[in-house]
């Protein structure tokens, strides 16, 4: 299958800030590829990237098949993007945004329409100013959904909605795959976790992984080995194990890079008195915060402003 | 073009109101403009409404900014540029074009021999209104951001306008080759900026580029030298004939010798006036000449170099103005005057006359009307009454004209026709001359007037190189006159 979305050594600097560094991503065609990362990690100045609302400073994009500088007309009409800070011209009712929208788009379905004004209950004479947030956001995500968008982008489409909002959009998304591939942004790891089939992490503007939600979920374990007597650490930790700690007899990492086989040769090797070893799966919210730990210490090491943590 | 369309009525719609109240004072000025009454606060008033107009129906869809919901909608930067100016089309232009043709024929004249004026018209127009607001708007974040630039650039303007001096008489058609530069340089910036941001959106360069425009125009406006402008309106109107100037042998005039008197002891103190006797040859026969003032350049043995602040050339003479401490300096030496002159050469068109409470139309200059009218006096129950002849044209720039106020068959006064400066958006340019009555007088039986006007024939740039004077000599020659 080949790839709705690419990137290559894509970088971008503001005047002397250094927002993206070297992203290089992949999305396949029919998946929900989820972008975390904290706040000013260059999710957003991503997706803008992407698009071509902002320019590349280096590296490369190619969407559907088109390289980013070079999107047009003809692409955007078969691309769905909804941003939370997007502005709005906000003086429209619903009605006539989204028949405004209609010309745009050749292949716009009324009856799809007309099922998300449902779907959302969007009141069709009300301002776009006198909706509220979440009302706007629905508005926005029907006027990109209602021509079947191949590609659709979602910067933190659900950034203070309450859940059952939430759900609705996730639905009126996940729709539309695996016809259309969904790539979108969000702090929300429950939710992505919920429903993205790819995932990649970004941090300071460097991409720390990229890859299916499946393997993710495989590699990354929450280890507790409880000892037979309190011991220091070993100083040699492999790098793959993420914020180890001890209290007294209780000894607990991540593991990164986790596989059965070669666990149970390294407590071996680690922890020959170990009285017992658990190994448990980790929810996405869990992976990302001992991700995010193990970043913090990294780069308050490091004098300069780069990862040095091997996930 | 549907698109075009589409966002042309998502403009109009949003702003329908502004749009209406544009038309309504476009209305208004064209029917007091039509009925003789030209409302220049309503043409004012129209000029803010049409750039208002423009400016917000850019911000409609912004340019500057990257959280837009547009940006990311499949429409052409060609499609979204072509709709907004549509829509200056539909709003400023067209109405303004129609409203002019509407006004041509209310006061006599057929409007379609004045279409190339009329679309020159709305050319300057869009290059000093329409694209420069557009460019504005297309580079800047919001309303309030543009009203603060359209002040800078006004102030920008007055500042450079005290670099120039006013024109007076027929150089105003000279210095009117320097609006016409601005316009140019305004116009293009403009193109540029709207070019650049609607294809790139790269605002700090398209703001870099608009800057340097302003700029330019504004260095132009304040720094081009009146002879600069004279070499650019000869290329396009040059005049048939090589005209002179030569020291000749002098023989005073007594039509220079008031002039010279005035000068020299009147009008300006600290300056001598030196009257030097010109032969000027190469115009043909039966056309007349008025010369431009020249910056004359002396130069004085040892490499001295001295510039003439104002001086004139009229009948034969040229009267060199000096400041005298220089003057007393250099009266015994040998000088040379260094200069480039602009010359007008023109026919004095044959007169038409005109009684008393007519209006008709005078070739090569427009339809004028006389009448009488009153003026209240200083004290109450006072009226003065005065004769007016008053000629209207269509022409872009007025032409110096003259009425002779015939009161009786063996009496007469002349006046020079006063072109009001006539409002911008008016097609007409409009002159009067006025003149007062006795009390009790009452002209109608037999009072007429008669209309003359200048015909030019083209422009000329003229070398004046003059070798060995002694300015002492002409000054003491006058003396003893």
């Amino acid at each position: 299958m080949s790839a709705p979305l690419r990137t290559e050594q894509l970088s971008k600097i503001f005047r002397h800030v250094e927002a993206l560094r070297e992203l290089t991503i992949e999305v396949p065609e029919g998946s929900v590829f989820a972008l975390v990362g904290p706040n000013g990690a260059g999710k957003t100045t991503s997706m803008k990237t992407l698009l071509n609302i902002h320019e590349p400073t280096s590296g490369r994009v190619e969407v559907l098949g088109v390289d980013s500088r070079s999107l047009g007309a003809e692409q955007f009409a078969r691309i769905g993007y909804v941003s939370e800070n997007q502005q709005m011209p906000e003086w429209m009712k619903v009605g006539y945004f989204l028949s405004y929208c209609r010309q745009f788009y050749p292949a716009w379905r009324d009856e799809d329409a007309a099922q998300l004004v449902r779907l959302f209950d969007l009141p069709l004479d009300r301002k776009l100013r006198h909706l509220s947030r979440g009302m706007r956001v629905k508005a926005a995500l029907a006027s990109s959904l209602a021509y079947r968008p191949k590609l659709i982008l979602l910067d933190e489409p659900f950034g203070g909605l309450d859940v059952l909002v939430r759900e609705q959009l996730i639905e009126s998304v996940l729709d539309r795959t695996p016809e259309s591939t969904v790539f979108l942004s969000s702090h929300d790891l429950g939710e992505i976790e919920s429903f993205a089939s790819h995932i990649a992490y970004l941090h300071e503007g460097r991409l720390l992984f990229a890859e299916e939600m499946a393997s993710l979920s495989a590699r990354f374990r929450e280890i507790e080995v409880t000892l037979g007597e309190p011991a220091e650490l070993p100083g040699d930790l492999p790098a793959t194990w993420l914020t180890p700690e001890q209290s007294g007899v209780v000894a607990g990492f991540v593991d990164s890079r986790f596989d059965s086989e070669r666990h149970r040769a390294d407590m071996q090797r680690f922890f020959p008195a170990a009285r017992s070893v658990t190994a448990r799966v980790m929810p996405l919210r869990a992976i990302i915060l001992a991700i995010s730990k193990a970043a913090q210490p990294a780069k308050r090491a490091s004098q300069r402003s780069e990862l040095h943590i091997c996930i | 073009m549907h698109l075009m369309l589409h966002i042309f009525k998502k403009d109009v719609r949003r702003l329908w109101w502004g749009v209406a109240i544009a038309l309504l004072i476009q209305i208004a000025a064209a029917w007091f403009d039509a009925v003789d009454n030209v409302a220049a606060p309503l043409n004012d008033l129209l000029v803010v409404t049409w750039a208002v107009l423009l400016a917000l129906a850019v911000l409609e869809d912004p340019l500057v900014g990257d959280r837009q919901f547009w940006l990311t909608r499949p429409a052409r930067w060609r499609v979204l540029l072509a709709s907004k100016l549509l829509f200056a089309l539909a709003v400023v232009h067209v109405p303004s074009f129609l409203c002019d043709i509407v006004v041509l024929a209310a006061r006599g004249f057929r409007p379609w021999e004045w279409l190339a004026n009329l679309l020159t018209k709305q050319l300057l127009l869009a290059a000093v209104l329409t694209l420069p607001m557009i460019a504005l708007a297309a580079v800047l974040r919001n309303f309030a951001h543009l009203a603060l630039a359209v002040i800078g650039i006004l102030g920008l303007g007055l500042l450079a306008s005290n670099f120039i001096r006013p024109p007076f008489g027929p150089w105003g058609s000279i210095e009117n080759v320097r609006y016409v530069l601005v316009a140019v340089v305004f116009g293009a910036a403009a193109i540029a900026v709207v070019w650049w941001q609607f294809a790139r959106r790269r605002t700090w360069r398209s703001r870099l580029v608009g800057i340097a425009g302003v700029l330019g125009a504004a260095l132009i406006f304040a720094l081009v030298s009146p002879i600069f402008l004279a070499r650019v309106r000869t290329a396009f109107d040059p005049a048939p004939a090589r005209i002179t100037l030569q020291l000749r042998n002098p023989a005073p005039d007594p039509n220079v010798y008031g002039a010279f008197q005035y000068y020299n002891y009147g009008a300006f103190p600290g300056l001598e006036a030196v009257p030097v006797p010109l032969a000027v040859s190469g115009i043909p026969a039966g056309i007349q000449s008025l010369f431009g003032a020249p910056a004359v350049a002396i130069f004085a043995p040892g490499g001295e170099r001295l510039q003439s602040s104002m001086s004139y050339i009229a009948h034969d003479w040229l009267i060199l103005q000096i400041p005298r401490v220089s003057y007393q300096r250099l009266k015994n030496t040998q000088v040379e005057l260094q200069s480039r002159v602009p010359v007008i050469l023109y026919r004095v068109a044959s007169s038409t006359s005109q009684p008393m409470g007519a209006r008709r139309a005078v070739p090569g200059l427009g339809i004028c009307s006389t009448d009488l009218f009153e003026l209240p006096g200083l004290n109450p129950g006072d009226r003065h009454s005065f004769a007016r002849i008053a000629c209207e044209s269509p022409q872009g720039s007025p032409l110096p004209a003259f009425a002779k106020f015939w009161e009786s068959a063996d009496s007469n006064r002349s006046a020079q026709l006063d072109w009001r400066n006539t409002p911008g958006l008016s097609p007409l340019v409009r002159a009067t001359a006025s003149f007062p009555l006795a009390p009790g007088e009452d002209p109608r039986p037999s009072g007429r007037f008669e209309v003359s006007h200048d015909i030019p024939q083209g422009w000329q740039v003229v070398n004046l190189d003059l070798h060995d004077l002694r300015l002492g000599d002409y000054v003491s020659r006058w003396n003893e006159h």
